[in-house]
């Protein structure tokens, strides 16, 4: 009964690791997996129900919606990934310098970025999406970047601060070495487990956050987005529901997977957090 | 201190560089300067009144935070929109447009200035003298006109969600809290996960579709004879999220304190446990979910525009998506400037209510 309840415990980590793994195997191999091509259409089967040759059914335009999920991942995957990647890099490089420079940098940092982080970053990104003409996936990781990173960067900051005053950092400093080489030596990997679960965290909200953006038509242009997907979807909601359910479970249960990874990776790597 | 006297100092030396240096932009300089003089005293006088003891230093230390945030966050606003690539002008009128009509163009949109000039005569004035500068329709008017007449909507659905989401949230937490481990806790924690995790442009098609399409037990949300039912999936959609987070913030807050000592005390001197839980446990579990309901407000505001589109509600985030269609940039700018605005605020306000429940923040402020 332990050993199941044990098993049972671990569950939502399994479930969690499994739909990434998945996003990750899909938006990889989406060409090989997708039943038919993205683009081909059939205008004769249109809004068909799933079922049959097109599991999932096909849209107005009679193109598979399976198939659209897959490259669909792909957009999803990079989106997330890529966002919290440059997030983490400007984050953690202007949080660790900020921190253990401290002084007029450290102030002038903080100030922009109680700024960024006082601002609805979606509004920003809207803001900026809404003024690019022929938004790439590249637009999107910028725009959704440029305040994701301020939270990255106090969260190390806040840590930096208290590492500065260690003993193994001040006998680095005092033998001499080079501000660079401890920052990058022994600040930054003493601060990555809180980072790599803000990330975790920082790639479910991006993906919703681009799903978000092509809903109100603000996506990546000529890529199948699983918002832009829901939003088509949505217009014929009632006569065929599957062309706006199955995108929105696909974010659903990505975010939900993700965000239960991150739980656990909290409980992991985390100590200082109230496990509740 | 010296160094942030210093700090202040580093604008205006740059400003004055700048004005000495170019000279069409030495009046722009000036007055931005004035301006920026401004907003330094009223800082330093909110700190002198702070240092004196006529204002809660906290307070004081708030305001002038409010002030830096504010101008920050309108200067992010005005660079979001002119340093980003791709000229306003061709975006609206294309590119075949006669040189004439894109110079008129250029001049009602003051692009045809130098960038300082922009951000002082243009940006700042309009601000300033509260009109937010005026659409781009064919009859201009002020912006502040259309954001008024937007604005009720927005928030009645921003705070019809946040109903929703302590509807759901207070007594879902604590009672998991209060019966950890029992399947009413597992239920709550598995809620919390699919709310965060929920799309609100997929949660409000599915809503409309099961519970006005197939048993028609509420009336549409376009109509509008019925408002406050009409309210009622919108309110549910924007809110869910909220509600997810909430849910596991106040069991995880309840739980926290249900252990500090002073509860463990209150039990050992023999009170009753409905007194322990209300004036011991609650009053104190309540104080970071405070904090949370106060940043999420923001999110529940920017999160009104996807839930205004699902439903064809009018409102601050359809005249958005609208203005954006339209390519009205002060409409555009004005929008954001506003919900941004509100976002700071509210943030502010959540600080001092923050103080009102604690007593304890107020000695390290």
């Amino acid at each position: 009964m332990s050993r199941l309840r044990h098993a049972l415990g671990h569950l939502p980590v399994y479930a969690g690791a499994f739909a990434v793994f998945a996003l990750v195997f899909v938006a990889l191999f989406a060409p090989w997996i997708a039943p038919y091509p993205p683009d081909q259409l059939n205008l004769v089967n249109d809004l068909a129900p799933p079922g049959g040759a097109h599991w999932l059914g096909t849209d107005e335009n009679g193109a598979d919606v399976l198939s659209a999920l897959c490259y669909g991942a792909r957009v999803a995957a990079l989106v997330g990934l890529g966002t919290v990647g440059l997030c983490m890099v400007i984050g953690v490089t202007l949080g660790a310098v900020s921190g253990y420079l401290g002084g007029l940098v450290d102030e002038v940092l903080m100030r922009i970025i109680d700024v960024l982080m006082a601002f609805p970053g979606i509004l920003l990104a809207i803001l900026l999406i809404a003024i690019t003409r022929e938004p790439s996936i590249g637009s999107v990781i910028l725009a959704l970047s440029l305040t994701g990173w301020a939270g990255y960067a106090r969260l190390v900051r806040g840590q930096v601060l208290s590492l500065r005053e260690r003993p193994f950092v001040v006998a680095a400093r005092s033998m001499g070495a080079p501000t660079g080489w401890i920052i990058r030596k022994h600040l930054v990997p003493n601060v990555l487990a809180p980072v790599i679960v803000q990330a975790t965290f920082g790639i479910a909200s991006a993906i919703l956050a681009e799903a978000g953006l092509s809903f109100l038509g603000l996506g990546p242009e000529g890529v199948s987005s699983w918002g832009a997907l829901l939003d088509q979807g949505a217009r014929y909601f009632l006569v065929s529901g599957h062309l706006a359910l199955f995108p929105g479970l696909a974010i659903l249960l990505t975010v939900l997977g993700i965000n239960l990874l991150g739980d656990a990776l909290r409980d992991r790597l985390d100590p200082h957090h109230d496990r509740g | 201190m010296r160094r942030r006297l210093l700090l202040l100092a580093l604008p205006f030396v740059a400003l004055a560089a700048w004005g000495l240096l170019v000279p069409e932009v030495a009046a722009s300089a000036w007055g931005l300067c004035r301006k920026g003089a401004v907003a330094v005293a009223l800082g330093l006088g909110l700190y002198a009144l702070g240092a004196r003891g006529l204002l809660p230093r906290f307070l004081a230390r708030r305001l002038v935070s409010l002030l830096i945030v504010l101008i920050g966050a309108s200067t992010l606003v005005f660079g979001a929109l002119r340093l980003a690539p791709g000229d306003p002008v061709d975006a609206i009128l294309g590119e075949q447009a006669s040189a004439e009509a894109r110079a008129e163009l250029a001049q009602a949109l003051c692009l045809d200035r130098p960038l300082l000039a922009q951000y002082n005569d243009c940006f700042w004035d309009s601000v300033l003298d509260g009109s937010l500068g005026q659409t781009f329709d064919v009859t201009p008017r002020p912006v502040i006109e259309l954001l008024a007449e937007n604005f009720p909507s927005t928030a009645e659905l921003a705070l019809a969600g946040m109903v929703v989401a302590l509807c759901i949230a207070f007594p879902l937490g604590l009672i998991s809290a209060l019966r950890r481990g029992t399947w009413v806790d597992h239920g709550a924690s598995v809620f919390a996960l699919l709310g965060v995790a929920v799309p609100a442009f997929w949660l409000g098609p599915m809503l409309l579709l099961a519970l006005t399409v197939a048993v028609d037990w509420l009336p549409s949300p376009a109509r509008t004879d019925r408002p406050v039912l009409a309210l009622i999936l919108p309110a549910i959609t924007l809110g869910t999220a909220l509600a997810g987070k909430l849910t596991r913030m106040i069991r995880s807050s309840v739980l926290e304190v249900a252990q500090d000592e002073y509860v463990v005390a209150a039990r050992a001197k023999g009170l009753s446990e409905k007194t322990i839980l209300i004036k011991h446990v609650l009053r104190n579990a309540l104080i970071p979910v405070v904090t949370v309901m106060g940043i999420q407000f923001g999110a529940l505001l920017t999160g009104a525009i996807i839930t205004e589109k699902v439903f064809a509600r009018p409102g601050v985030g359809t005249l958005l998506l609208e203005a954006i269609q339209q390519r009205d940039y002060p409409v555009v700018q004005g929008t954001v400037l506003l919900i941004a605005t509100t976002y700071v605020v509210v943030n502010l306000a959540t600080d001092l209510v923050y103080v009102l429940i604690d007593p304890r923040v107020r000695l390290d402020a």
